[in-house]
């Protein structure tokens, strides 16, 4: 256990300097805040690599690997669900996001959805929905604990503690600055990682080819537990029908289509480079995804109930590999959970300084002040915004979950279920519904969600938040079309009299 | 591919590359 310590605090030092150079860097060549936010027309490759790491986390590269360990094969629609919906929303929506902003500068969410249905009540919902994003922190502060737990011998909460306070650090030191650089090394080194856990499986169980490995796995498998081998694994949160695998294929779709796209869509220069961008995000993002044969090969190689299954990928690298591969595998995590978590800072407090103080408290007059003196203090309000997130962050997962990525959903279904009727309606609506019914359908999608999986009617994060987001498209369809018929005959009436 | 679920997999990754390439190509 040593000179995996040694090995990986070492690693994590040099990786530390190497982001603050970077974030420095960055901080000079940056010139504006709006040519900044959106990454000032980055290449389609960069681009690509980035969004693949907004997608691909550490709470994912532990967690998901962690339910495989749990239930076997059946994860492996997982991968299905995330290359299938994931490539299916990016591919519908990118191309139209980017002809709507032609027409409006936006730079958020909060700000394209508010300015395109005119309603400073969405803008301030939406504004507080993104504040789920807390929940996708506090995932990676588990994965960050968990290897600290496991590298350094920590217990988990000093874990907690110290991931929590090196991020909100790395943050305050402008280690956001070059969030989209260090996004795209992310995205590298976990498409490295992954093709070392796939392959490394296939060498350690070599059985004279690659169909009879995988028979072996499958055999060793089904003596361990028939339903490891199933399809439809009944024992599964995620996975124990038909229906579930639909919901998880819909909500991986809601994510890839949802918020967290636009910057980078919006970032790059020209339309011919989407596709280049795609192309990069798909592939890489199939290379990251392999990781989750590790919790198969870790079930395999260690059997039932010898770690946590958060910690079974690192099990299973542990068992299989030397220590510097080991302290490898631990600093590719914590510098997942770093730039996964700084970009998501910026835009959170960005939420409180611009879209909820600066244009609408402000604006409409509820607090009177001179423009200098807002700009002054929403800088206050974004810089006191860090400490504050990360606080509530690890207070979500002072307990330890069981799964972090059911932690991470929960963030994500939320924000889905809220957003995605007035952002598809934006997108593909043909003329411009009633504002109202763009409000409604944020009201009633993110009610669903909060009564479907917080008053425990669905089990699943993950179709809690598919329903929910159907729902929520649903009521924007009805909504648009009711409201519109409502304006029309007021018309009438109007010039009737 | 070994097993019905071994199976989903593979060939549904084949068949998501081919959605994905057919439809950039287009």
């Amino acid at each position: 256990m040593d000179n995996i310590g040694v090995y990986t605090w070492v690693g994590f030092l040099v990786f530390l300097v190497i982001m603050l150079a970077l974030g420095y860097i960055g901080a000079r060549q940056t010139k504006s805040v709006r040519h900044f936010a959106l990454g000032g027309g980055l290449g389609p490759i960069v681009m690509g690599l980035s969004f693949t790491a907004t997608y691909i986390s550490a709470a994912t590269f532990l967690g998901y690997p962690g339910w495989s360990y749990e239930w076997g094969l059946t994860n492996l629609w997982l991968i299905i669900a995330i290359i299938g919906g994931g490539a299916i929303g990016v591919l519908m929506v990118a191309k139209r996001i980017r002809k709507v902003n032609k027409e409006q500068k936006s730079l958020s969410l909060p700000d394209w959805l508010g300015d395109y249905y005119k309603s400073d009540f969405l803008r301030v919902g939406t504004g507080i929905i993104l504040l789920f994003n807390i929940f996708y922190i506090a995932a990676q502060f588990v994965a960050g604990a968990r290897v600290f737990e496991y590298l350094l011998g920590m217990d988990y909460t000093t874990g907690l503690i110290l991931i929590t306070a090196v991020v909100v650090l790395y943050v305050f030191g402008g280690g956001a600055l070059a969030d989209i650089y260090t996004d795209a090394v992310q995205a590298v080194l976990m498409a490295i990682a992954g093709i070392i856990v796939f392959v490394s499986g296939l060498v350690v169980f070599w059985n004279n080819g690659i169909a009879a490995t995988f028979s072996g796995i499958v055999d060793n498998l089904t003596a361990q537990d028939g339903n490891l081998v199933k399809v439809f694994n009944p024992e599964s949160a995620h996975f124990y029908s038909l229906g579930a695998v639909i919901g998880a294929i819909t909500i991986q779709w809601a994510f890839a289509s949802a918020p967290h796209l636009f910057n980078k869509v919006l970032g790059l220069k020209h339309d011919k480079d989407l596709g280049k961008m795609i192309v990069t995000y798909v592939i890489t993002t199939t290379l990251c995804v392999l990781v989750m044969f590790g919790g198969l090969y870790s079930r395999v190689a260690l059997g039932s109930g010898t770690v946590v299954a958060d910690l079974a990928l690192m099990g299973y690298i542990e068992w299989a590999f030397p220590a510097i591969i080991v302290a490898f595998f631990g600093v590719v995590i914590l510098a997942a959970a770093m730039s996964t978590t700084d970009g998501l800072f910026v835009s959170i407090s960005t939420v409180f300084a611009n879209d909820i103080f600066l244009k609408f408290l402000v604006k409409r007059g509820y607090v009177k002040m001179g423009e200098e003196e807002a700009e002054k203090v929403a800088l206050k309000i974004s810089r006191l915004a860090v400490p504050f997130v990360g606080l509530i962050a690890f207070l979500i997962v002072l307990k330890p979950p069981v799964y972090m990525g059911d932690v991470m959903w929960i963030g994500i279904s939320g924000i889905a279920a809220g957003t995605l009727g007035p952002i598809l309606y934006a997108v593909y609506g043909r003329r411009k519904p009633s504002p109202r019914a763009a409000d409604g359908s944020m009201v009633i999608g993110l009610l669903a969600y909060l009564i479907l999986y917080f008053g425990g009617i669905m089990q699943s994060t993950m179709i809690a938040g598919a329903v929910a987001t159907v729902i929520g498209i649903l009521a924007m369809i009805i909504l648009a079309n009711v409201m519109k018929v409502e304006e029309s005959e007021l018309e009438i009436v109007a010039k009737a009299e | 591919f070994v097993n019905e679920m071994l199976s989903v997999w593979f060939y549904g990754m084949i068949i998501i590359y081919t959605i994905v390439g057919y439809s950039l190509w287009r």
